[in-house]
């Protein structure tokens, strides 16, 4: 079943009016907050470029035609490349780790919170820490210089490297969580049913418990992906500023450039592509889930 | 090791780094400027009495700890300091019409902006009456002819400093950037117009070039240079040029001071070439609402001991030539000849959009 109809499925009363009242905080917050922004953004999308920042009176789509320039284009593509890339590894690590947390018994709520734990400290916090980590004089090197691992310091700062680093260890949690929550939920009479009717542990694996926990991966998955999209603190600060993501492309119009419409509109054309692929992504599960 | 300074820059760079994402939807500039109100009595008008409080909009980490505290136990004044991070998030604010502040802290290339939109009031100088310690350097800057409406508040250039017991030659010229004996021990700073600017000097052109075949020639110079640098990166490279991770590291002298008062084997230079000088100067918009206790605060901190405990603070050089021998670092004015190499930053107007396209470019190479 989908998770839509699931959802859709769970009551089939009518709110009633004190719900819709219950919804009214949330409703009015995201109005305010949310979509007013957008559409202001929209709006500074096609207007003309204030020289001092800001927009000036005047519709134009010139903005959304530089950006796609190969320049930007490049930016973009190279993006995306590197949210995929830290997607899968925070699947591949994050996966694991849910799992045993989900079945580590009495030792479960301590492993929850060593997850959550990163988050008491800000993203931002946790970056500037890393820089402690990785440069040269810096406690991993430290450590490898004084084994005599290596006899000059690695360069590990201002890397690549590093980057996927900030941004899986920055990540993680948003996937390990989803995971766990429908993993921890797993009816264990399933499991029992599958070793009784002969599954091996591989199968049971893969034809039970992976399956059921599919709507954790998806929501990780997104959860992970949205942001790695739109970070540019990680790239500036742990790649030295010597890449450019899509996020730092932006922040820089709004700040440096001072070409708010052009900002506006490379915004739009990442939250397009967000979209889309959303959507997409979901579709083809859904149709998947629907035929199996 | 997390000392203070560095832990202060940390802080510094997070601040500016969280306005800047919040900035650009803070405040919407849509034409409303220059609608503010017009205040401004005529330059010799006297104030009335002291009012009871004062509205300061600064760069962040710009006041010494006492200098507020000590203004207000003195004159009875009640001051709030809101603080901004770049010159670009304050002009938004001010053209969109932020009112109530009594003293703005532009740099020079902003006042061209504030000008052109009628922001500034005319200050009296017959209450400044420590007015006779700034240098003479710093009174009548093309910017502001006749000082009429600012009180020079710090300068500083952006130069090199460089780790002088790790490096054998003194790396005075902006081509040391290209050295590959030097590769990854180099860092530039993470801001187009120094980086774009410092090799538009190395070829003797103007760093406020907006000529397409100068800029084309400066980001071949700057894509050159990149392979051998380390990063660009601005405040945080302090650290690790203390740390000896970093050898030579494009900076602006305020950090730089602030590095060697640190770590001695640390040296700041401004290149043979030539580079950036730069000056923030304190200003009062037409709409300030206290405006006698902003040019009794403004006379305050023209008191040498008031200046040079700010100087301190920020590492950057006072203009307060009575107030610079009580600084801990002396920092020299520039003499006729380095006055010469120095240039300050104009606003790039319509030619910022071929600078950011550059910039784009080669941080994208």
């Amino acid at each position: 079943m989908s998770l839509r109809r699931r959802v859709l499925g769970w009551s089939a009363a009518r709110p009633t009016r004190s719900g819709y009242a219950l919804l009214a905080p949330g409703m009015i917050w995201l109005l305010l907050f949310f979509l007013a922004p957008i559409g202001l953004m929209l709006v500074y999308s096609v207007m003309k470029r204030g020289l001092y920042g800001g927009v000036e009176p005047g519709i134009t789509l010139e903005h959304y035609r530089r950006f796609f320039d190969p320049l930007y284009l490049d930016i973009l593509l190279r993006t995306i490349l590197w949210s995929f890339v830290c997607t899968v590894l925070c699947l591949v690590i994050g996966y694991p780790v849910a799992y045993v947390v989900a079945r580590a018994g009495r030792w479960r709520q301590w492993l929850l919170f060593l997850v959550v734990l990163p988050f008491w400290t800000s993203f931002l916090v946790r970056m500037f820490a890393m820089i402690f980590l990785l440069r040269d004089s810096g406690f991993i090197n430290s450590v490898l210089l004084r084994a005599g691992l290596v006899h000059e310091p690695v360069a590990l700062l201002y890397t690549p490297f590093a980057v996927m680093l900030g941004l899986v260890y920055g990540f993680l949690p948003l996937m390990i969580l989803p995971i766990y929550a429908s993993l921890e939920k797993l009816d264990v009479a399933l499991l029992e049913a599958a070793e009784v009717l002969g599954a091996t542990p591989r199968a049971r694996f893969t034809r039970v418990i992976f399956p059921l926990s599919l709507p954790g991966v998806v929501a990780g998955s997104l959860l992970t992906f949205i942001p790695a999209l739109g970070s540019f603190v990680t790239a500036d600060l742990l790649g030295g500023a010597k890449q450019v993501m899509i996020g730092n492309l932006i922040q820089n119009q709004f700040t440096v450039a001072r070409n708010w419409p052009f900002g506006s509109a490379a915004a739009f054309v990442l939250m397009g592509v967000v979209l889309v692929a959303v959507v997409g992504y979901l579709r083809r599960r859904d149709a998947r889930e629907l035929v199996g | 090791m997390a000392n203070r300074a560095t832990g202060e820059l940390a802080r510094r760079e997070f601040v500016r780094r969280v306005i800047a994402t919040g900035a650009g939807l803070a405040t919407a500039n849509l034409g409303l400027a220059g609608c503010g109100p017009k205040v401004a009595a005529g330059a010799g008008e006297d104030l009335g009495p002291i009012e009871k409080g004062l509205n300061l909009y600064l760069w962040s980490d710009y006041l010494a700890d006492d200098t507020v505290p000590n203004f207000e136990k003195e004159f009875g004044v009640k001051v709030t300091v809101d603080t901004y991070e770049s010159n670009e998030e304050m002009a938004a604010k001010l053209m969109a019409g932020a009112s109530g502040y009594d003293l703005v802290l532009p740099s020079s290339y902003l006042f061209p902006v504030l000008f052109s939109k009628d922001l500034l009031a005319p200050l009296r100088r017959k209450y400044l009456t420590n007015w006779g310690n700034v240098a003479p350097l710093f009174l009548n800057p093309p910017w502001d002819p006749g000082n009429a409406h600012s009180v020079p508040w710090g300068w500083g250039t952006t130069g090199i400093a460089y780790r002088k017991d790790l490096v054998r030659e003194r790396p005075d010229s902006w081509a040391v950037f290209f050295d590959e004996r030097y590769r990854g021990k180099v860092t530039m700073l993470d801001d187009l117009r120094d980086v774009i600017g410092s090799f538009l000097r190395l070829r003797g052109r103007s760093l406020n070039s907006v000529d397409p075949a100068e800029l084309a020639a400066a980001k071949q110079d700057a894509l050159k240079a990149k392979p051998n640098l380390r990063a660009y990166v601005s405040a945080p490279v302090k650290a690790q040029l203390i740390a000896g991770d970093v050898w030579i590291a494009q900076m602006w002298s305020g950090d730089a001071q602030q590095a060697i008062a640190e770590q001695p084997a640390i040296e700041y230079l401004v290149p043979k070439e030539g580079g950036t000088i730069f000056s923030d100067a304190l200003v009062m918009p037409r709409s300030a609402p206290h405006q006698r206790a902003a040019h009794e605060f403004l006379n305050y901190i023209l008191r040498p001991p008031v200046a040079a405990a700010i100087a301190d603070k920020t590492g950057y050089g006072t203009p307060n030539q009575a107030a610079l021998p009580l600084t801990r670092a002396k920092v020299p004015y520039p003499t006729a000849d380095e006055l010469g190499r120095l240039e300050y930053q104009k606003d790039l107007g319509q030619g910022s959009e071929q600078w950011d396209r550059i910039w784009t470019e080669i941080k994208a190479a």
